[in-house]
């Protein structure tokens, strides 16, 4: 079948990346966090007080519930850009020139996407209980019970969001860097309806994280203490009270739920065939077009009018030479220049909210309008496939890197100039290096995660998550140089700037030829 | 103005040699890299280049293997190439300058001279994004050519590019050919015929031949022969001989074979041409 000839091609494709495997390691790794020691002070799960015993059923929604609110956000930027590699290896137009059809082709993507998520999937369900073992709570292991946790709530969770992430593959302006920040707030919004969603066992099905459901189960438990707060990421200086989980039975009309969450991902994949171009010329062609009609091309005899070489004004060798200002400039300049003009209205503008508003939770939140540009830094060359005009320049590690690095900091320090006028007309030099430590630090963390990442998604991911725990982690300010005026963060934040200029440094080495 | 490649092999990931063993020794002209898809050409050509670190051997650029030295003196036409789409050619050219280290003052004649010299005076301020592939090429060769290159290397330059636009290219070769050293890969061997002052033959990561193009020719000589056969032999002959050129006839089928011995009593020979020496050492 043609859906699987793509799925699996696709897949293919993407299982011999390195990434793949990185993907799997992290799994690993965090799966083994999830379940921490008996007397870790952090469980990943609490209700109130209380953390869920290590026996199948307590593992199984520990797992359940990462997979479901925390896989979710970064399963999307795994699976991002399977529609858009096609774009770019031009196996698009080739596809498109073939029988497929268009609602065949994005299923085929979301499969393709399911499966590389279902992957994840299954290494927890392995992870599970080895992980019971280990910490050995509790030793009978009920497979059935983590395996249906797993899968019931995880499966259609990841059937979503590998349904999403097609869709925004085929609407023009979420397929880039503006489509990874748009998930982002998505999954914020999603997570925060959940609240919305009444007590009640029999609606749970609406709940498209599915945790409703078996999170009700617990609830409904005999021994559950009385409606208090469950926590992702709960902690507590004692040693926390164990909560008996018992087995979870599954009702009929719960699992027909659960399956039609899981049809409706590849549903959200097939509505991109209304916003789909099937690989049509890539934007801009109108435009073209219209130019081309208003100023035609000379015909093509005068194309082939006579032209030497010996006219072409000789260069002066002293014309040619390091010119660090000179790339600089031009490192600057590439910034900027692939921006709309309201992009540079509204970095004007944070300018003078700067200097009319200075407080530092706004100078933080509006550090997300110049987020696509900083994520552009480190790997450009990958991403446009520039590394053979630009690897093969003089010095393309001690004089484009530091050179990329720079106009960064300049654009940062442009953006917060307003804000950092205001620190020193009122003297609080403390926050004014604060918020310079920041300046410099944001883009080298740029740098260093599109460098070693090859893509713009690690740092747009980061960076969001910072941002966002920042601005809502109120009692924390040292958490942002920005927010802070504590002495003692700033060398550290010099320090994470340092290593990151470093790995930076280190990631570009390895491409070049030295 | 000289170029060393010394004993170069390249492995890429414990796989094969794609390149195996390669020396050579270049002064200014053309030479043409002639070689069959896979043979090394590219290989060869981004090591020379800096972009790619050979597992063993080394290249020599006026007696120096310090990369920076070759890369200020090199200009480079990879053959798969991106660009920054948002740019126009003047700004990604002028981008390309300030990398190459020229001032702004001069990158400013060379860009408007180059733009014109690669004919796209009329599409440099719009986007590159919206340009079509053999437009692309000539930005390609416009940045190749900006900072006035002694060592230019292109690989597969006239892919795309229209007839008019290939006999431009051609012209420019040979115009540049007076005091630099050009390494042009292709496969096209009219491409070669007319720019190339020698000509260096590979195949699977070996250097066949480095000659003259009449010295190449020349070892060919008394090898290639013209005989006219039937439809019904037309089978036997394609499958004992290398056929380098068919030609339909009303007697039969005119048929060109690189062989050291007369295929047929009634062979003839004849001259032999840059296709047929292509074709007898790399087949
Ligand atoms: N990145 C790579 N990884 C692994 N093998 C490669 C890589 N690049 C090239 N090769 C191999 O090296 C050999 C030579 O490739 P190369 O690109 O140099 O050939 P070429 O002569 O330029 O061919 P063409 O005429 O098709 O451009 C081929 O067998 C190819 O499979
Ligand atoms: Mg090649």
């Amino acid at each position: 079948m043609q859906i699987i000839q793509i799925a699996k091609a696709d897949f293919l494709q993407r299982v011999r990346a390195p990434s793949f495997m990185i993907m799997l390691i992290l799994t690993a790794i965090l799966s083994t966090l999830f379940v921490p020691p008996l007397d870790a002070n952090y469980a990943v799960l609490t209700l109130g007080e209380h953390r869920l015993r290590y026996n199948s059923v307590g593992i199984g929604l520990m797992f359940a519930f990462t997979i479901s609110v925390l896989l979710s956000l970064f399963a999307f930027y795994i699976v991002r850009n399977t529609v858009q590699r096609d774009r770019q290896t031009r196996v698009g137009q080739i596809i498109a020139t073939t029988q497929t059809s268009t609602v065949t082709y994005l299923i085929g993507k979301w499969a393709s996407n399911l499966t590389l998520l279902s992957a994840n999937l299954a290494l927890m369900t392995i992870m599970a209980p080895i992980m019971q073992l280990l910490r050995a709570e509790v030793l009978t292991i009920n497979i059935v019970q983590l395996v249906l946790l797993i899968w019931l709530v995880g499966l259609p969770v990841m059937s979503l969001v590998a349904g999403v992430a097609v869709l925004f593959e085929t609407i023009p302006f979420l397929r880039g860097g503006f489509g990874n920040i748009a998930y982002f707030f998505v999954w914020t919004f999603s997570l925060a309806s959940l609240g919305l969603i009444g007590t009640d066992l029999g609606i749970s099905i609406y709940d498209p994280f599915g945790i409703a459901y078996p999170w009700f189960a617990v609830y409904a438990q005999p021994n559950a203490p009385s409606i208090q707060a469950l926590n992702l990421l709960g902690g507590s200086t004692r040693l926390m009270p164990v909560l008996d989980v018992y087995p979870i039975s599954w009702s009929l009309p719960a699992i027909i739920g659960r399956l039609s969450w899981m049809a409706a991902g590849a549903g959200v994949a097939v509505l991109g065939v209304i916003p789909f171009d099937r690989f049509a010329k890539p934007q801009g062609r109108k435009l073209v077009n219209l130019w081309e009609k208003l100023f035609p091309k000379q015909s093509a005899a005068s194309g082939a009018k006579a032209f030497e070489v010996s006219r072409l004004t000789p260069l002066a060798t002293d014309r040619v030479r390091s010119r660090f200002l000179s790339v600089i400039i031009a490192e600057l300049r590439l910034l900027i220049k692939g921006q709309p003009w309201w992009w540079l209205v509204g970095l004007g503008g944070i300018v003078i909210l700067g200097l009319l508003e200075p407080r530092p939770e706004l100078m933080v939140a509006v550090t997300i309008w110049p987020v696509l540009v900083w994520s552009a830094q480190g790997n450009r060359e990958k991403t446009h496939d520039t590394a053979a005009l630009i690897y093969t320049t003089p010095h393309p590690v001690v004089r484009q890197l530091p050179a990329t690095y720079l106009a960064g900091v300049i654009l940062t320090a442009v953006l917060m100039s307003g804000f950092m006028l205001q620190l020193t007309l009122s003297g609080a030099w403390l926050a004014l290096t604060s918020v310079l430590s920041g300046v410099l630090l944001i883009p080298a963390l740029a740098l260093a995660l599109g460098t070693i990442s090859g893509t713009a998604r690690l740092f747009e991911i980061s960076f969001l998550i910072w941002w966002y725990i920042a601005l809502n982690a109120s009692g924390f300010p040292a958490l942002h140089p920005m927010l802070t005026d504590s002495p003692a963060t700033i060398p550290v934040y010099l320090a994470v700037t340092a290593a990151l200029l470093m790995v930076a440094t280190l990631g570009r080495l390895r491409m070049v030829v030295q | 103005m000289e170029l060393n490649i010394e004993a170069i092999g390249k492995q890429y990931k414990r796989g094969t040699w794609s390149l195996r063993d390669f020396t050579l020794t270049l002064e200014p002209g053309v030479v043409g890299l002639l070689g069959p898809n896979g043979a090394g050409k590219s290989t060869l050509m981004n090591i020379v280049a800096t972009l790619l670190k050979p597992s063993e051997g080394r290249v020599l650029w006026n007696g120096s293997d310090d990369p920076n030295a070759l890369r200020r003196d090199l200009g480079y036409l990879p053959q798969h190439f991106g660009v920054y789409p948002n740019l126009s050619a003047i700004e990604f050219l002028q981008y390309m300058a300030a990398l190459k280290g020229i001032s702004a003052k001069a990158a400013k004649t060379r860009i408007a001279e180059l733009l014109h010299l690669v004919n796209l005076e009329d599409a440099a301020r719009r986007p590159i994004g919206g340009y079509s592939g053999g437009m692309r090429q000539r930005v390609g060769i416009a940045q190749a050519l900006l900072n006035d290159p002694k060592l230019l290397i292109v690989d597969e330059p006239t892919v795309g590019l229209d007839p008019a636009e290939r006999v431009r290219f051609r012209n420019l070769i040979a115009d540049l050919a007076t005091d630099r050293i050009i390494i042009l890969s292709t496969h096209i061997v009219s491409d070669v015929e007319a720019t190339a002052h020698t000509i260096a033959l590979i195949n699977k990561g070996h250097l066949l031949s480095y000659n003259t193009p009449d010295a190449l020719l020349a070892t060919m000589q008394g090898r290639v022969w013209d005989l006219t056969v039937t439809r019904d032999d037309l089978p036997y002959f394609k499958e004992q001989y290398l056929v380098s050129h068919m030609n339909q006839r009303p007697e039969g089928i005119q048929l060109r074979i690189v062989h050291d011995e007369a295929p047929a009593s009634h062979a003839q020979i004849t001259h032999p041409t840059l296709e047929d020496a292509f074709l007898g050492y790399t087949a």
